[in-house]
């Protein structure tokens, strides 16, 4: 029985590579060797192709082939969603969940990639490539703490990073158009004085504007681990780099498959579509001094729904017993996370502010 | 007379002992000594700055001497002394030394006027004297020293400038100070201080608020008036505060050589007020901010229709207006002396509350910085630019409406307090009640 799971391996020593985000290639480690990616892509088209058909076959049969069933323990519950397989390189087993399409083995460090959970329905459209390194997240996660001044002295000391793991996180990409309907009441006011009194004249007018606004590829996760405002904030992605999905981009880095579909994901995408879409349509009523929507009709037109592998560093660190969560960018380097507030220095600050004001008012109103 | 001149000699030797003060290095006093030392700087310059305007007005000195023991340089009585000190330091204007000096004993907290020169004598006679004497005598026994002098200086340059505007006017032409002791003249025609031409009062809440608003007149030397119309439009003026110049020019209002005083006009037509001060004190004493926040103070009443109260607080309130500016301290607007009308109460949430607000912005938005992960709620970077398509365009005038707001005199300040005076020299605040 072939293995579900396929490694890539380099031609020349056997060790294994890993995609290179800087250099666009995949390098071995080992012996310094680089390939480009239609170059391994050619190599291991076969071992790929096996490897997904031994997947294909073990859904087929899943009671006798793979399921956590297979891997001949009892962990009872805690064993839903997940999966086992065999590293290819050290015959190692290796537990994943259920989502999983590219991971390391354990004991081997070998990157590997599930071929079937990209198979038929499920292969994305689009994968961006990391841009960015590892090094590249973690300098950046230094210098996010830079300026923070109600940040816990000890925080940026004491605190070290307990995970960092550059995933490919399934996106949904939405095209669409806004069907937006809305009626305003517009004013438009003019003030001059008459005598001793100021006359303020204002006309009315009931404004209407009807159209369509059209939008390319808003991005929602669909990784339900992935947390949603998480995934938002590190946006946007430069969409003119990528690529005809390829699993050799993949080695050395994460990969989930989605386990939110387009049509939950789609809510998400309209109601930002819908905002965005009053606003074109609010600039167009200019000239008022006031416009209040009153009757808004504001439909969406979904387009083609493309399904896309997106790069993302995550950093996970840890301070007096709780976690802090990192997101990065993987293509431009936008690093978003909360950090914890020192309220020692929250009042300290507040009172170094309003002391110095106050003793100048109280100055100018007290003793002048 | 020979005892009085030698209880004058001794008093002098102790006067010109005890007294330390650089103006007695040679024989004279100023208008205001205080050898007691119950006044403040500021408030001895201005008494001596009020005695000697009226002493040049009306050509008889005033003066004040306080002590601490005037049984000290006279135990024979508080008028023999201050009569010995007026002849020893022969004060007084002209050959007969006409003036009036007002002596203070702390230790008795007594103070004793005393009339010396014919014509001064003429116009505080007896029971003048004796008048003043009594009015004053109330505020020393509390140790109010200022007022009680204040009032001294109030009632006998008020009955001194009767007396020379009497004599002024037989000889020549109508001068342009137009005291107001019984109310304003021009001509034939006087104006009391609370004129109802409106019939909003009783006759006795006309009498008792003309009698406080002379109190306050004669106290502060800037006449109080209030002066109730039907209509101002009846008079032909453009505006409340256009009538309100003419009352007070055609009567010829206003207290001293600049005809100080501040009147209050209401128009019952459209219910219409205005408060126009005039002269340097009048305008002084009645900022702009001043008179916004004198307008407070009567409005609610005008509002429910009680006349009564609302002029009662007009008038008391102008007492304290002019108190304070007497005190160099006028109400009006934050800053610089101005910040003096602004109640304690709201200096305090000023200094308390606003660098809190300021504060609290600058740390929530250092703590915004700290929490970078949201949602987005909009997809701006995704909207495909140029792909708005305008299927409808409508644009429809419905109506046209129009509103009116009276402007607030005070809205026309440019800030930092004062007054804006008019080319007229005249200063309002109008409004609707």
């Amino acid at each position: 029985m072939a293995s579900q799971i396929a490694n890539y391996q380099c031609p020349a020593c056997t060790g294994p590579l890993r995609f290179d985000g800087a250099s666009g290639k995949l390098v071995c480690d080992y012996c310094g060797s680089t390939f480009t990616v239609q170059e391994i892509e050619a190599l291991n088209a076969d071992k790929v192709e096996q490897a997904e058909q031994a997947g294909v076959q073990a859904q087929e049969k899943p009671q006798e082939n793979w399921g956590w069933d297979d891997a001949g323990s009892d962990w009872g519950a805690d064993g839903q969603g997940m999966k086992a397989y065999n590293c290819p390189s050290c015959g190692a087993e290796l537990i994943c969940d259920a989502t999983t399409a590219a991971t390391s083995c354990p004991y081997c460090g070998n990157p590997t990639v599930v071929p079937v959970q990209f198979h038929g329905m499920l292969k994305p459209d689009y994968i961006l490539p990391f841009k960015l390194n590892k090094e590249a997240a973690i300098a950046a996660l230094k210098n996010y703490y830079k300026g923070k001044r109600l940040l816990p002295k000890a925080f940026a000391d004491q605190n070290h990073i307990e995970e960092i793991k550059g995933v490919y996180v399934p996106f949904w990409l939405f095209d669409g158009q806004a069907v937006v309907d809305i009626t305003f009441n517009a004013t438009r006011s003019e003030s001059h004085r008459r005598g001793n009194q100021r006359v303020t004249i204002t006309d009315h007018f009931a404004v209407r504007r009807a159209g369509t606004v059209d939008f390319a590829k808003i991005p929602v996760d669909g990784a339900s681990k992935m947390p949603d405002a998480h995934m938002d904030a590190i946006e946007p992605f430069d969409y003119s780099e990528l690529k005809p999905f390829s699993m050799a981009y993949m080695p050395g880095f994460l990969a989930d498959k989605y386990d939110v579909d387009s049509k939950d994901c789609a809510k998400r995408a309209d109601a930002r579509a819908a905002a965005t879409a009053e606003n074109e349509i609010l600039q167009t009523a200019q000239g008022y001094t006031t416009c209040v929507p009153v009757n808004k009709n504001i439909r969406l037109r979904r387009g083609k729904v493309k399904y896309a592998l997106l790069p993302v560093w995550m950093l996970s660190t840890r301070w007096n017993g709780k976690s802090f969560l990192f997101a990065m960018n993987g293509q431009t380097g936008k690093l978003i996370g909360d950090l914890p507030v020192d309220m020692g220095r929250y009042w300290a600050w507040f009172a170094g502010i309003a002391a110095p004001i106050a003793a100048v008012l109280a100055a100018l109103l007290f003793l002048m | 007379m020979k005892r009085r001149i030698l209880v004058s000699l001794l008093l002098a030797t102790a006067l010109l002992l005890s007294l330390s003060v650089t103006a007695y290095a040679e024989p004279g006093l100023g208008s205001v000594t205080d050898s007691a030392g119950i006044l403040s700087e500021t408030q001895r310059q201005g008494l001596g700055a009020a005695a000697d305007q009226v002493s040049q007005s009306v050509g008889s000195g005033i003066y004040v001497v306080t002590v601490d023991d005037y049984e000290a340089y006279n135990p024979e009585g508080i008028d023999l002394c201050a009569e010995g000190i007026y002849e020893y330091y022969e004060l007084g204007l002209g050959d007969d030394h006409e003036g009036t000096l007002l002596l203070v004993s702390v230790k008795h907290k007594q103070g004793m006027a005393v009339a010396m020169g014919p014509q001064t004598r003429a116009a505080l006679d007896a029971a003048a004297l004796r008048e003043i004497n009594d009015a004053i005598a109330p505020y020393f026994a509390e140790e109010d020293w200022y007022n009680g002098i204040s009032t001294f200086f109030s009632l006998s340059a008020t009955r001194l400038n009767n007396a020379a505007h009497g004599s002024q006017e037989s000889e020549t032409a109508p001068a342009t100070e137009t005291p107001a002791a019984e109310g304003a003249s021009q001509g034939e025609q006087t104006l009391a201080y609370v004129t109802d031409t409106a019939g909003l009062l009783t006759q006795s809440q006309r009498d008792e608020l003309n009698s406080l608003a002379e109190q306050v007149s004669l106290r502060y030397s800037c006449g109080v008036y209030v002066v109730t119309v039907d209509d101002y439009k009846n008079y032909n003026p453009s505006s409340v505060a256009e009538c309100a110049e003419g009352i007070y020019q055609y009567y010829q209002l206003g207290y001293g050589a600049d005809r100080d005083g501040v009147l209050l006009l209401l128009s019952m037509a459209d219910r219409d007020y205005d408060i126009a001060a005039y002269g340097d004190f009048g305008n002084y004493s009645f900022t702009d901010y001043g008179k916004d926040v004198l307008a407070d103070t009567f409005l609610d009443n005008f509002r429910s229709n009680d006349w009564y109260g609302g002029f009662r607080d007009f008038i008391s309130n102008s007492a304290d207006f002019l108190q304070a500016a007497r005190n160099g301290e006028p109400v009006d607007t934050y800053g610089g002396s101005g910040s003096a009308g602004m109640p304690t109460v709201l200096k305090l949430v000023i200094v308390i509350a606003l660098p809190c607000v300021i504060a609290l912005i600058a740390v929530s938005s250092m703590k915004a910085k700290m929490k970078t992960a949201r949602e987005k709620t909009t997809a701006e970077d995704y909207l495909i630019r140029g792909s708005l398509n305008l299927r409808i365009r409508e644009d429809r005038f419905l109506n046209r409406t129009q509103h009116v707001e009276v402007i607030q005199e005070s809205s026309h300040r440019s800030g930092g307090g004062g007054t804006s005076v008019g080319a007229s020299g005249f200063s309002h605040h109008s409004g609707k009640f």
